[in-house]
């Protein structure tokens, strides 16, 4: 009999405990508890520590309001880096290709960063909050890329990013998601590879240009001194001709003043003596010289005046 | 074959009488707890067929004897009221906006329960084509819910039903709307797009309403170039910025040969203007030698010439000069007439 009373106490003993287990919960710091009684939001509770409920009628749903929570475009993580590995990504590629202004094509990578600021906002007001917030974020950054041309896509991915936030704010807070965006970031904004090296080469064509510029920079660099320099020789040079010239006119001058002070005081032996000196001069300078007689026969004759000279 | 047939007969006989009379009185305890089993099973179904309970995320339609008697909605959905009024099959409808544990009347009442949250339906790809011809492949979402349960219970029954309905009519309007838009107006200007989105979004609430749901939102999520016309692009972009490779390429040497072209200009003018002054110094140089030889030699022209002519013999000959004296010249005077 007794074992038979311990036996019907077994599933009120069961019942007593599952109550006392289901009456409390605990919340850390960065928790929020949303509280429903009966199935209606009875209230969120953000205390951290130990809270009671009422077994069976309360269910409580814990929500991290702190996590932020990252959505990957474009590229889903394969694996988190580790000490000795970095992470791997796995590319989307039907995600990945956005138009730009003009019908362009890039490929775009993008991350948002978001947290629950109302629990009860997030876990009753959406079906599929992730699924929402990826179409929303999907929309508001492929047509904010869209209004942009090709090169200020490539270039200016941080003011697009930011342009995107409110845009997205304004979009999430009429679905009333509960979220707030902590970051949008365009990890990746890069030319299909398929016109890459077309690119690339624009940009050879500009280091060309820079280097034909320096070639005709070197070129100028030397020629001009050098055209300069020879121009400066050219002008002392003459300046030199110049002052040589006068000088020598001068010293001519001088000289023929001097020569003809001594003239004017006796002139025919000054002139006589002068042609003597001269002829002497000349005569003993030049090797071959000959006597000859013009007024003669037909016959010349002339004297060699120095025997080496006839060699 | 058998010798103690009879003997068994009556054995048998008597533990099945025994058998019987204990089989009896089980059955009658058994019987007694069944029946309060029973009773006590009934009382609970009863119980619990007289509350139900609308959880936070769901709506209701609370029928009795099927007919439509109260709504379980969001506290904050003022559509229904007005749906209500607007159909006059539902003007007797309650519309409750608390949610959480409710009395109803065992068997007669009968709760169907919705979702109160908003869904997402998700477009197939359509192709459309804007004012300018230009081709482009869209997909769309919309996000929509259930503003009056009763209305929706007896027009579309199903969410999958209400996605189906969403395609027909969304897909079309929007695609018209785009129809009209230009290729600029659609890829490059979000604002312009956005108030084209809500104005189809507005007009197509007006149909929806009349099913008891709403849009929240339409959008087109991902727009994209159709496949044939990827390549394409892709050469487009290659042969564009092969042009700007080209331009710049002949930009440098346009740069070299100009600058090369202005130093060799810039070389000659300094060459020029070098020998333009040099050959002014020595003008100068030959007039001011001219002068000082005039200035000089003017005291006595005939002196000069024959003191000029004895210098300048001197400077002519030299060493290698032939000289032939004809015996009558006057330095030879004396040599040649011996006075």
């Amino acid at each position: 009999m007794k074992s038979k009373k311990f036996l019907l106490l077994i599933p009120i003993i069961i019942i007593i405990a599952a109550a006392v287990m289901s009456s409390y919960y605990t919340l850390d710091n960065a928790e929020e508890a949303v509280i429903e009684r009966f199935g209606k939001l009875h209230r969120v509770n953000t205390e951290a520590g130990l809270h009671f409920k009422l077994p069976f009628v309360d269910e409580i749903f814990i929500v991290n309001t702190n996590e932020i929570i990252s959505l990957q475009y474009g590229y889903r993580p394969d694996s988190a880096p580790t000490a000795t590995q970095a992470a791997t990504y796995q590319n989307v590629e039907s995600e990945a290709i956005v138009l730009t202004s003009g019908s362009y094509l890039i490929n775009i990578g993008a991350v948002i960063q978001f947290r629950i600021t109302d629990p009860a906002a997030y876990i009753y007001n959406v079906d599929d909050q992730e699924g929402t917030i990826r179409l929303a974020f999907e929309s508001v950054l492929r047509s904010n890329i869209q209004n942009q041309d090709l090169d200020n896509a490539l270039i200016n991915k941080d003011s697009i990013a930011k342009e995107i936030i409110p845009d997205l704010s304004r979009k999430l807070s009429a679905y009333d998601l509960g979220i707030s965006i902590a970051e949008v970031r365009l990890t990746d904004v890069l030319l299909p590879e398929d016109v890459q090296y077309a690119y690339d080469d624009v940009n050879i064509a500009s280091n060309e240009k820079d280097s034909y510029r320096s070639q005709a920079e070197k070129y100028s660099n030397e020629m001009l001194p050098k055209a300069r320099a020879e121009a400066y020789q050219m002008i002392q040079q003459a300046e030199s001709y110049k002052a040589e010239k006068v000088a020598q006119a001068k010293g001519d001058v001088v000289n023929f003043n001097q020569v003809y002070e001594k003239y004017v005081l006796s002139q025919d032996v000054t002139k006589t003596r002068l042609y003597i000196e001269t002829m002497e001069k000349i005569l003993s300078v030049a090797k071959e010289k000959y006597i000859i007689d013009l007024n003669g026969d037909d016959v010349l004759k002339f004297l060699p005046l120095d025997i080496k000279g006839g060699q | 074959m058998n010798i103690n047939q009879g003997e068994n007969r009556q054995e048998a006989k008597e533990a099945f009488e025994q058998n019987y009379t204990h089989a009896k009185t089980e059955i009658k305890k058994n019987m007694r707890f069944v029946g309060l089993l029973f009773v006590v099973i009934l009382i609970g179904i009863l119980l619990s067929n007289s509350f139900y309970i609308v959880k936070e995320d769901e709506i209701a339609t609370v029928r009795e004897l099927g007919e439509i008697k109260k709504i379980v909605v969001d506290a904050t959905n003022v559509e229904a009221q007005k749906q209500n009024e607007r159909d006059p099959r539902f003007k007797d409808v309650v519309v409750d906006t608390t949610k959480g544990l409710k009395f109803k009347i065992p068997f007669i009442t009968t709760v169907e329960k919705d979702t109160s949250k908003i869904i997402t339906y998700i477009s197939n790809t359509a192709k459309i084509n804007t004012q300018d011809k230009i081709k482009y492949e869209i997909n769309m979402y919309a996000q929509w819910k259930i503003i009056h349960p009763g209305v929706f219970r007896t027009s579309l029954g199903t969410i999958t039903r209400a996605n189906s309905k969403i395609d027909e009519i969304t897909y079309a309007v929007v695609i018209e709307k785009i129809n009209s838009l230009t290729s600029l107006q659609f890829l490059a200007n979000k604002e312009t797009l956005e108030s084209v989105l809500a104005t189809a979004k507005d007009e197509l609430n007006v149909n929806l309403a009349s099913q008891g749901i709403m849009l929240v939102d339409i959008d087109i999520y991902r727009t994209i170039l159709p496949p044939s016309n990827i390549e394409s692009t892709y050469k487009k972009m290659v042969a564009e910025r092969e042009a700007i490779a080209q331009q710049i390429r002949s930009e440098g040497l346009e740069i070299y040969q100009n600058t090369v072209a202005d130093t060799d200009r810039n070389v000659a003018e300094i060459k020029a203007n070098a020998i333009e002054e040099s050959e002014t110094i020595r003008g100068e140089a030959d007039a001011t030698a001219l002068e000082v030889y005039a200035s000089g030699f003017t005291k006595d022209p005939e002196f000069y010439e024959f003191w000029r002519t004895m210098k300048s013999y001197e400077e002519t000959i030299d060493a290698d000069t032939v000289l032939y004296l004809d015996k009558n010249n006057s330095y030879l005077n004396f040599f040649s007439n011996g006075q």
